[in-house]
């Protein structure tokens, strides 16, 4: 994990970190259209060139409380997973840095919707920061899941 | 892997695909030269690969299998059918080592001895077949049961489909999907980069420099984006080169002989789809191979040829590909299906007895549906019709079912060409697009909800569409959205057709626009909400998303055989009581009177834009699809909304639109008509749901304002060269009913315009003139005695032209 590059963003206040590797792109952001009936922390689709990508509210896929009233970067984070690529809203993009370190615990944890989302915490040079673990991230918070199963 | 050891592999399983066939055409025919030479090519070269690599077991094996065949080819022993099934054998199990290979697996150890020594048996001691039917070509390839030691091996043995180049004369080169992928979206890339760039050229007015170049680099794009999407295609050939082998295999299996005729291996579709209905396919040709097709002397009790016919073949029609499986068998039996459907509930003794054959037929698609009673380890793996139609339908497409009973069954399967591409139309609900397959797309309907007899039972919601109830969904609702005072007054409805013929009404508040759309997929998450099935990008660039029809009319509980049908009026019957009624269609016009035009003179409901209406000369005039044609009906004042609608009326030559407010509904002249003799325009009154209404009389009207049927042959007029004649003189000689023509191709009739000193050279000079000639001069004052025209004297030239004219049909004709 030293030495590795990682994308360091704010999410509800929170220093972040993605593997720069995960990360195609930081793209501005156009106009979204909204997937209705989708779920919450879908804000649904952008293009991206002829690409279509699905916009992720980073905030609200953690399911952290009161995550519409934090601010919104006019730039998104691309990624890709599974074949299909995503923008990930947060409330800023800070910089890249470099690892120093591995990814580990804190003693007590992150809170569980920080748990499930989080590789651990990694030092960088820049200070600490929480590693997303992107498919976890991209799971959406377990709560809306579960109505979701109940819907369909 | 190292490169080379994946090419080996790549290599093998090509040359055995395209060999497949050709295994069980030489074992119908051992004798067959062209295909001993084949198997003995692929056998010899998997030996020689193995050179390269340490793989003492496949060169052992391959070496054997090469002996044998080498030892038929040098006259030395005669082909028989067991060394056919022994070499058959060899080959199986190099196809399992390869994929053993390619897994990084152990193969495990022993057995290659046997297979070997197979080779040797004598023919004597092996031989058990039946009649032999000799081979027919590469493409039909009879099968039949013999006792060899081959393993089934079923469609396994095909391994990854890869291209198959049989024919092996076009040179190829083996590519990875994803570079293939990588340049498509580089390509729409590019064309929504273009319009982009259009759009802002348009903006920025006409620049000749720049729009040249600009037009060559679109067809240069089309080409390419065409040439690209070739790449993606693929013969469906591939897909049948597995099937003699698995149709030989399962006929063994199952003891019955069959033979199978394959057509339209050249039809071409994405290769994806291909893998969609490769297992579609296959089951359905077990099927019919295990159900379907009689054993030997059932067959021969019931006076047929004891080898069944199996026909698989490919058709491609527009965008889709129609693949039809019959087989010459005992066909579906009507009443086990009946009495199965009933007792799993899929249908009641009422519903039954109303169920025409091919809607009983069609039953085996359902859910939960097999009518096996013994369940054999060829069909029947858990995998009902229904999994098949259910596939067929996540891609688009569509199977029916025919069968005459003991003549045999006819499976026919509808799927797009591509996955990508199809046919969308965009509507508009809460203040969102939305696009919907086209080909579920039956009838657009605009009209006022009191119209379409609008009307909630409880949650449901139905319409009147001609005279059926049909169900209707908001699609604002399905969707979540903020309701439409607009959309609930006055609907536009989209008559959905699903592939189970359930048709169902989509309320939406308008309709935007409607063409080819790439399709590309949505997230899991998305697509989990089972609303959406991919998502498209509009020419703008905005993504929209592609509705999943049959899943959100599933989920209205909207599928379902008995229930539309419970809901059909009884119209045929009481269309059979009444006596034939003449039609006609009831609108308001401007002036707020509620009117009506015979029906048999509307030709269709028009929407024009506004701005498409010229009123400058005395009669408006509006343009439509390119066509000037005369318009009735505007108020006199200026039009406040920025559409109208319009009827179009036809007397079989002549056209003319009439503007109206609103467009009501076709209605049934049941009443008197009562002739209003002060009123020219109108034939006579009548009550049409106790409301008077003027019915708009024909005849007056045509001859009013019907412009003149345009001559079927207009004369042919040659103009002088040069840039007048082409821009001030050609429109009035158009105008006067005359046809432009260039010298070399003007019959002998046409008239011809020259300037007075070409006249004079051309008179000099003895060259031909056309027989009518008017000719121009320059000077406004004439010279005495001439027969020139002064060239901006119009009146005299439209004199002449029309004297010309009168002058001309005789001869034209």
């Amino acid at each position: 994990m030293t030495g590795d590059l990682l994308v360091i963003a704010c999410i509800a206040g929170r220093r972040c970190a993605f593997s720069a590797l995960d990360v195609k792109s930081v793209i501005e952001v156009a106009a979204v259209t909204p997937i209705p009936r989708a779920p919450i922390w879908i804000a649904g689709i952008t293009a991206l060139r002829s690409q279509a990508l699905t916009v992720i509210d980073c905030r609200r896929a953690i399911g952290v409380a009161g995550a519409g009233e934090w601010p919104t970067d006019h730039r998104a984070i691309v990624v890709a997973d599974g074949g299909h690529s995503y923008a990930l809203l947060v409330d800023g993009i800070e910089d890249i840095t470099t690892a120093v370190g591995e990814a580990g615990q804190v003693p007590g944890g992150f809170g569980p919707d920080w748990s499930r989302i989080a590789t651990g915490m990694i030092e960088t040079m820049t200070g600490p920061a929480l590693l997303i673990d992107l498919s976890a991230l991209l799971a959406g918070p377990e709560t809306a899941r579960h109505e979701i199963e109940h819907a369909a | 892997m190292d490169d080379l050891l994946a090419d080996f592999i790549a290599e093998t399983r090509e040359m055995l695909e395209a060999s497949s066939g050709e295994l069980v055409a030489w074992e119908a025919d051992p004798t067959d030269r062209a295909r001993l030479d084949a198997i003995f090519r692929f056998v010899h070269t998997v030996k020689g690969n193995c050179g390269f690599f340490d793989f003492p077991r496949l060169a052992g094996l391959s070496h054997a299998a090469e002996d044998a065949l080498a030892d038929c080819r040098a006259g030395r022993r005669e082909p028989d059918r067991a060394l056919v099934s022994a070499v058959l054998a060899i080959i199986d199990r190099i196809v399992q080592m390869i994929d053993a290979i390619e897994a990084g697996e152990v193969f495990p150890e022993g057995g290659d001895e046997a297979l070997i020594a197979g080779l040797d048996i004598s023919p004597d001691s092996a031989e058990t077949g039946g009649p032999e039917e000799a081979g027919t070509g590469s493409g039909t390839a009879p099968s039949q049961g013999s006792a060899g030691s081959l393993p089934p091996s079923g469609e396994d043995q095909a391994g990854p489909a890869r291209r198959s180049d049989a024919a092996a004369a076009q040179r190829t080169i083996r590519l990875p999907v994803e570079l293939l992928d990588r340049v498509m979206s580089g390509v729409s890339d590019m064309v929504l980069a273009r319009n982009d760039l259009a759009h802002r050229l348009r903006q920025a007015g006409t620049q000749p420099t720049i729009d040249g170049p600009f037009e060559r680099l679109t067809t240069i794009l089309s080409d390419v984006r065409d040439a690209i999407t070739r790449m993606r295609m693929q013969r469906i050939e591939t897909l049948f080169s597995a099937l003699p082998r698995l149709v030989r295999d399962l006929s063994a299996e199952l003891g019955k002989q069959v033979m199978v005729d394959l057509d339209g291996g050249d039809v071409e579709l994405d290769r994806e789809m291909i893998e969609t209905i490769r297992d579609p396919l296959t089951h359905i040709i077990r099927n019919a191979i295990d159900h379907g097709i009689e054993a030997p002397f059932v067959r021969l009790a019931g006076g047929k040829r004891e080898i069944g016919l199996l026909a698989i073949a490919a058709r491609q029609s527009g965008n889709t590909i129609s693949i039809v499986i019959a087989d010459d068998g005992r066909g579906l039996d009507e009443e086990r299906i009946a009495a199965k459907a009933a007792a799993t509930g899929l249908l009641t003794a009422q519903d039954r007895a109303a169920m025409p054959r091919e809607r009983v037929l069609n039953l085996i698609f359902e859910p939960g549906f097999s009518t096996a009673e013994t369940v054999s380890n060829v069909s029947g793996r858990g995998v009902g019709l229904d999994v098949v139609r259910q596939n067929l339908e996540k891609v688009g497409g569509s199977i029916k079912v025919a069968s005459a009973p003991g003549q045999g069954t006819t499976f026919t399967l509808q799927i797009p060409l591509t996955l990508s591409i199809i046919a969308g139309l965009t509507v508009e609900a809460g203040g969102q697009r939305f696009a919907i397959p086209q080909s579920y797309v039956e009838e657009i309907v605009q009209a006022s909800s009191k119209v379409l007899d609008f009307t909630r039972m409880g949650e449901t919601a139905l319409v009147t569409f001609r005279g059926n109830r049909v169900p209707c969904l908001m699609l604002g609702e399905v969707l979540g959205l903020p309701p439409c005072a607009v959309a609930a007054k006055e609907p536009t409805l989209v008559m959905l057709r699903l592939a189970s013929g359930d048709l169902f009404a989509l309320a939406v508040e308008g309709i935007h626009s409607h063409g080819d759309i790439v399709v590309k997929p949505l997230a899991p998450a998305v697509m989990r909400s089972g609303l959406y099935a991919g998502s498209t990008l509009l020419d703008d660039g905005t993504p929209v998303l592609l509705l999943d029809v049959a899943n959100i009319a599933a989920q209205h509980h909207l599928v379902s055989d008995t229930r539309t049908r419970v809901l059909d009026l009884h119209d045929s019957d009481a269309a059979a009581g009444t006596e034939k009624h003449s039609r006609a269609m009831l609108f308001t016009d401007f002036a707020g009177r509620r009117s009506a035009v015979r029906l048999e003179l509307v030709q269709r409901i028009e929407t024009a834009p506004a701005s498409a209406i010229n009123r400058s000369a005395a009669r408006a005039r509006v343009v439509i699809d390119g066509m000037i044609l005369p318009l009735i009906g505007l108020p006199d004042e200026p039009l406040a909304q920025p559409r109208v609608r319009l009827l179009r009326l036809s007397d079989g030559t002549c056209e003319l639109l009439h503007a109206v407010r609103e467009v009501e509904d076709a209605v049934e002249l049941t009443e008197a008509l009562t002739p209003v003799p002060e009123d020219p325009m109108v034939e006579a009154m009548t009550l049409i749901g106790d409301t008077p209404v003027a019915l708009i009389d024909a005849h007056a009207l045509f001859a009013c304002y019907g412009e003149p049927p345009v001559a079927a042959v207009r004369p042919a007029c040659m103009l002088p060269d040069g840039d007048w004649a082409r821009t001030i003189l050609a429109p009035l000689v158009s105008a006067a009913g005359y046809d432009i023509a260039a010298a070399e191709n003007a019959g002998a009739a046409a008239v011809g315009i020259v300037f007075e000193d070409v006249y004079e050279a051309a008179e000099a000079l003895g060259r031909p003139l056309p027989p009518r000639v008017i000719r121009l001069r320059d000077q406004p004052d004439a010279p005495a005695g001439a027969t020139t025209i002064y060239r901006y004297d119009r009146e005299a030239l439209l004199a002449a032209l029309a004297a010309a004219a009168r002058a001309a049909p005789g001869e034209a004709a």
